[in-house]
């Protein structure tokens, strides 16, 4: 095992430290401080790259996130609550993202913790319905924004944008067998990052990890299956009765990925109540723009923004700016951004992106625009009355 | 946990807090104005006028009050609640005399014209709200028999200051906020009070929302004592029963049930007192009568580590006022300890109870509960608590 210091990355308080190095099973793992925070926040990035999301296996991944949350006994939430802390974990269409938070006083609590997600699932057939009941329901609730984006990703990217979510009939298709073997492939050390964020004491932290965390072994997995974006096009969704504006863009740390963002915040900015959806990703993705309530809300504001000031512009660039340096500033969404940009073997994007932000001028922002528009993006239109 | 604010209540009725915090990054004014029990009509008037306010008032247009929020980061909000309409603002460190003026003006001046009134009016009656959010608040709002001026007169007959308690947090000298707000508030003494228009006050109605084979099932049940001690004791009682994965609610029925993906425990705002209410949907047959007896059995079998991660909870998660409940205690996103939530729950307390917000005493009371306490307060509940609707037949036989 070996030890690689490196300088606290810029987005980073002045006093931060960083710790990382990759264990012999191949995982990658990281140790920043974020002094004065808080909590602390465990983040572990499961790779997708070798089991994409196909029609014959939608949504096992996020069936066996599932099941890999509840903890080898079942017990895992209990555990973690009794100290105050917590997990959450979220499947993406390029990664799973397992998070355990808590007060940093229970730090040897949360890598038990995490030393538990990546043991072996024990998974028979009774848990395996009783899980697929829940997420019955979880479907069943599904309305709105996530269907929305779940239509923006088909059809700008094909079955390469196909939603993690899955269907009822690919899942009812899946047996503990299948889902031991999906975990085989996917948890193996050089398809994991682990990404600490705690607030100082970094070597302890590292020698707690390094001390109770085993790591399964394996090889990296493949890369991500290339993507291509097609062109934009305009849609109706009847589970949804707002708009949606998304613009497809090339991986996390380009010069369009910050133009895109920031143009969607000024979008969202004009047209109040509407939010800004973008997973971190090196793969091509989307910058979506939603607004829940209003069909029309976004293009109205995209509009308005043609003739906006470079003042205005200029802002937006400013709260794009901001908007990334909160989030490599905060333990809770740090780690995702830095354990993404590793999960390939490098972990500055983040840093190269909120450079990219910082530069930005009011024809960077004009331009991102441009990805918004009609022909350039697409727009989902909710039909729902 | 949530430092200690200090109450002035001002010669007009007009409630005043202050929390100075030179650590924060922030400065947040919040307001928090009661309302009545609303019927359709009146929730009608009570959306209307809140979408009128975020145009912002005669002195500081919307167009600013985004530009304070931006520069802050955070968007400014004006929300009905089941009791009270909230307003907040959170603006840039320095910008506390900005804030206590963009608030100050937006409760004396709003813009109430009949042109504002009407793009309000037209705004939130096309508001579509889904599933779970109608679930939470299933209360049904009629547009159709309300003019812009009952909307009006709704918001003149409301924005009064003995309705209203504002509060202000951020990095300023203790008094400066405070400060702020009395100077632009205290002569705030609008004419002898107006009648409330005919038929907005009144009983809500609530509708069971419904979709294919989706339904939702809902209990509630009124809590009236709003003491420190009594609040500590719900406090622990919803945390054990609804807060987090370990909890009884979601133990029982997602865990161990397979029955459910989303259960919800909260405290609500009630015009009188708050009320408990347990909201769960469910599309697959659901016995209701099975479901909350294997839940009872759940709350029998608590041991003292039950009651030990409940208070844990309780250290990790705050309350927090959202739009449709005062103190949402469930969820399973880690607590952090906004200031503007802060903010806007210390405004609504003393709005509700004319009291500062004492969480520390709450945490006490909460701690001071024994086991068998806990236990038996939270299966009385259930006991008692009240089905809202019947979901329909053919799935819950």
């Amino acid at each position: 095992m070996v030890w690689l210091p490196w300088i606290a990355a810029a987005a980073m308080a002045a006093d931060g430290e960083a710790l990382g190095w990759r264990d012999r099973s191949g995982a990658n793992v990281q140790v920043r401080s974020f002094p004065g925070a808080r909590i602390a926040c465990l983040h572990l990035v499961v790779g997708a790259g070798a089991y994409p999301e196909t029609p014959q296996r939608h949504g096992w991944r996020h069936l066996l996130e599932h099941l890999v949350a509840l903890g080898p006994e079942r017990d895992l939430d209990l555990k973690l609550e009794a100290v105050g802390a917590g997990l959450t974990a979220d499947t993406y269409r390029d990664y799973a993202h397992f998070r355990v938070w808590g007060p940093a006083s229970e730090g040897r609590t949360m890598v038990a913790a995490l030393a538990e997600l990546l043991r072996p699932p024990k998974i028979g057939e009774a848990l395996l319905r009783r899980e697929l009941s829940v997420m019955r329901e979880e479907a069943a609730l599904r309305e709105g924004e996530p269907v929305a984006l779940a239509q923006a990703w088909s059809n700008a990217f094909g079955l390469g944008g196909l939603d993690p979510f899955g269907d009822e009939e690919s899942l009812a298709r899946a047996t503990p067998a299948d889902l031991l073997g999906l975990w085989s492939g996917l948890f193996r050390g050089a398809n994991l990052v682990l990404v600490a964020c705690v607030p100082d004491r970094v070597r302890e932290w590292a020698s707690w990890i390094r001390e109770s965390v085993v790591w399964p072994k394996g090889d990296a997995a493949p890369p991500l299956p290339r993507r291509t974006a097609g062109p934009g096009g305009r849609l109706g969704s009847v589970a949804f009765s707002g708009g949606l504006l998304a613009a497809a863009v090339p991986a996390m740390d380009t010069d369009a990925t910050a133009q895109a963002l920031a143009a969607a915040l000024a979008v969202a900015a004009k047209a109040e109540g509407a939010r800004v959806v973008y997973t971190p990703t090196r793969a091509p993705s989307l910058v979506s723009v939603l607004h829940e309530r209003s069909p029309n809300a976004l293009e109205n504001a995209r509009r308005l923004l043609e003739s906006a000031s470079q003042r205005d512009l200029q802002s937006a660039a400013l709260r794009a700016t901001e908007w990334l340096r909160r989030q490599l500033a905060d333990p809770l969404t740090a780690g995702l951004w830095y354990g993404v940009a590793s999960l390939h073997g490098s972990s500055s994007e983040p840093e190269t992106l909120l450079e990219r932000l910082s530069g930005l001028n009011a024809e960077g922002v004009k331009r991102g625009l441009r990805r918004f528009e009609p022909g350039e993006a697409w727009f989902i239109e909710g039909l729902r009355p | 946990m949530i430092a200690p604010w200090v109450l002035w209540v001002l010669g007009n009725g007009l409630r005043v807090l202050e929390l100075p915090n030179p650590g924060e990054s922030t400065v947040t004014v919040a307001a928090a104005v009661r309302l009545p029990e609303l019927s359709p009509s009146g929730l009608a008037a009570a959306r209307t006028l809140a979408e009128a306010l975020r145009a912002g008032s005669s002195g500081f247009s919307r167009a600013r009050w985004l530009v304070e929020g931006s520069l802050a980061g955070v968007m400014p909000s004006v929300e009905v609640a089941r009791d009270a309409l909230l307003v907040r603002l959170t603006a840039a460190p320095g910008r506390h005399l900005v804030a206590a003026s963009y608030v100050a003006d937006l409760l004396r001046n709003p813009d109430l014209g009949r042109e504002n009134l009407q793009r309000a009016w037209e705004t939130a009656r096309r508001e579509r709200r889904d599933l779970w959010e109608s679930a939470l608040d299933p209360r049904a709002a009629d547009f159709e028999r309300l003019g812009p001026s009952q909307a009006a007169a709704f918001g003149r007959w409301l924005l009064r200051p003995e309705r209203v308690a504002v509060s202000i947090c951020g990095p300023f000298a203790a008094g400066q906020g405070a400060s702020a707000l009395k100077v632009r508030l205290e002569d705030w003494s609008p004419q002898a009070p107006s009648r409330l228009p005919h038929g907005l006050e009144g009983q809500p109605v609530e509708q069971a929302p419904r979709r294919g084979d989706l339904r939702v099932w809902r209990w509630t049940l009124p809590w009236e004592d709003l003491s420190d001690g009594a609040m500590g004791r719900a406090w622990l009682v919803a945390s054990a029963l609804g807060s987090g994965k370990g909890s009884a609610l979601f133990r029982a029925w997602r865990v161990e049930g397979g029955l459910t993906y989303r259960q919800e425990l909260r405290i609500e705002g009630r015009a009188e007192g708050l009320a408990w209410s347990l909201t769960v949907a469910r599309s697959g047959p659901w016995r209701a009568e099975d479901a909350l007896g294997s839940l009872r059995g759940w709350v029998g079998r608590w041991t003292e580590a039950d009651r030990r991660r409940a208070l844990a909870m309780i250290d990790r998660r705050g309350p927090s006022p959202l739009n449709d409940g005062v103190l949402a205690l469930t969820g399973v996103e880690p607590w952090r300890p906004l200031p503007w939530e802060e903010a806007e729950l210390a405004a609504y307390w003393a709005m509700k109870t004319g009291r500062a917000l004492d969480l520390g005493a709450w945490s006490a009371a909460a701690r001071d509960t024994p086991l068998e306490e806990l236990r038996r307060t939270a299966l009385d509940a259930l006991q008692r608590a009240q089905l809202a609707w019947d979901p329909g037949s053919s799935n819950s036989g």
